[in-house]
């Protein structure tokens, strides 16, 4: 019995050293599947090689970020610059829109509510809506039935694209002005919601300024040109985003 | 006995060597203005909702909440935008300032291709990409471990 036992235990044993020979570099391996690296432990390395957190690591190294800023910093959101005396840009003409006080939208702290689901309530008022030619369904449908919510720091919320604040990183496509405001609108990026909508309406974004365009306001402040179609003629509206409704802000 | 103990002791090695798998759920590689490069592996990913991603480094002492809106899809592939990162370490939580940044989820059981991009997100994972305003960037890759509201 006592041999039995001792053939036994001897492939046991060897099953036992190979399974923990082999955890470390499975661990590795499953690492390394996982996106990038094995070994939990900080090995020595060049000076420019990216370092591995390893056992003395302490949660994340972000003091850079946490510390006291070095300087009043601007604010949190920088809004729409300044207004140009001449704005000049390639895509951009120079005329600014104009508006007569009939039918300019209100400015910024008291434009029209959306009716959508942004919490701005109110109704259309007997203004023009037109709705999107290609989701007519339940709201949302046109994401997947998820609800749209603004990203704070990006403009438009994010509708238009992922374009963050006070970043040159989107194509300046025009201004707007009103009295002592201007907004400034930007290229809509590809694959956005905004490209969406342009899409499903068949427009065509084109830089404000000219007369005689279409004016969407969409999130945050934020608004777009395109050429009129068939479908939508040229005025200004207001963009629903729960179904992409457009309302007619032109009485 | 002696069998019972060995048998006990192989079968709690694999448990831990399969422990070390389930738990590679993901990377994170802070990059910082400077030029200095840090990648923690494996780092734990969880879903708060519809809002929030939580990242855990592995010893427990650092986590990250990324909080998110203005998600849509790009075929099924589903893309929101971050806007505000918090940093809970040693009891304390610091708000880091984000600049700009994309965060794709991947909920479904196959992979879905980036947009504009050779790249594939695996199934039920997420790609993270932000840069914070003092020019920090940090991405995150990786399956996600669980999911709360």
């Amino acid at each position: 019995m006592k041999t039995l036992s001792r053939e036994l235990t001897k492939p046991l044993a060897i099953v036992l050293l190979s399974t923990i020979a082999l955890s470390a570099p499975l661990g590795a391996l499953a690492q390394r599947r996982g996106g990038g690296g094995g070994g939990g432990q900080a090995a020595p390395r060049a000076a420019s090689a990216p370092a591995r957190s390893g056992g003395r690591t302490q949660g994340f190294d972000l003091h850079e970020d946490i510390a006291p800023p070095a300087r009043s910093t601007a604010p949190v959101r920088p809004v729409t610059p300044p207004r140009p005396a001449n704005p000049v840009h390639e895509n951009a003409p120079v005329v600014t829109q104009q508006h007569d006080v009939a039918s300019r939208p209100p400015a910024t702290a008291h434009r029209p509510a959306l009716i959508g689901n942004l919490g701005y309530g109110g109704q259309p008022g007997g203004r023009r809506v037109i709705r999107d030619p290609r989701y007519q369904g339940a709201p949302w449908g046109w994401n997947h039935g998820v609800t749209w919510n603004p990203a704070p720091r990006y403009w438009g919320g994010g509708f238009w694209g992922p374009w963050a604040l006070g970043i040159a990183a989107a194509g300046i496509f025009g201004y707007i002005a009103y009295d002592d405001e201007t907004l400034t609108s930007y290229q809509v990026e590809p694959d956005s919601p905004g490209a969406q909508l342009l899409d499903n309406y068949q427009l065509t974004q084109v830089p404000c300024g000219p007369p005689d365009l279409v004016v969407i306001f969409g999130p945050d402040d934020s608004a777009i040109c395109a050429d009129p179609n068939d479908s939508v003629a040229a005025g200004e509206y207001q963009l629903d985003p729960s179904d992409l409704t457009i309302v007619s802000l032109d009485q | 006995m002696l069998i019972r103990t060995t048998a006990a002791l192989a079968g709690a090695a694999l448990l831990l060597a399969g422990s070390a798998i389930a738990s590679a759920a993901g990377t994170a590689t802070i990059v910082k203005s400077s030029g200095d490069t840090k990648i923690y592996d494996p780092v734990r990913i969880h879903m708060i909702g519809d809002s929030s991603v939580r990242i855990d480094s592995a010893d427990g002492r650092g986590t990250l909440t990324i909080v998110h809106a203005a998600c849509s899809f790009s075929g099924d592939l589903r893309r929101c935008l971050p806007y505000a990162v918090t940093l809970k370490q040693r009891g304390v939580t610091h708000p880091i300032e984000v600049e700009r940044g994309t965060l794709y989820l991947n909920a479904t059981d196959a992979a879905l291709p980036l947009p504009h991009s050779s790249m594939k997100v695996p199934p039920h994972s997420i790609m993270l990409g932000l840069r914070t305003q003092r020019g920090t960037s940090i991405s995150v890759t990786g399956r996600v471990d669980g999911a709360s509201q």
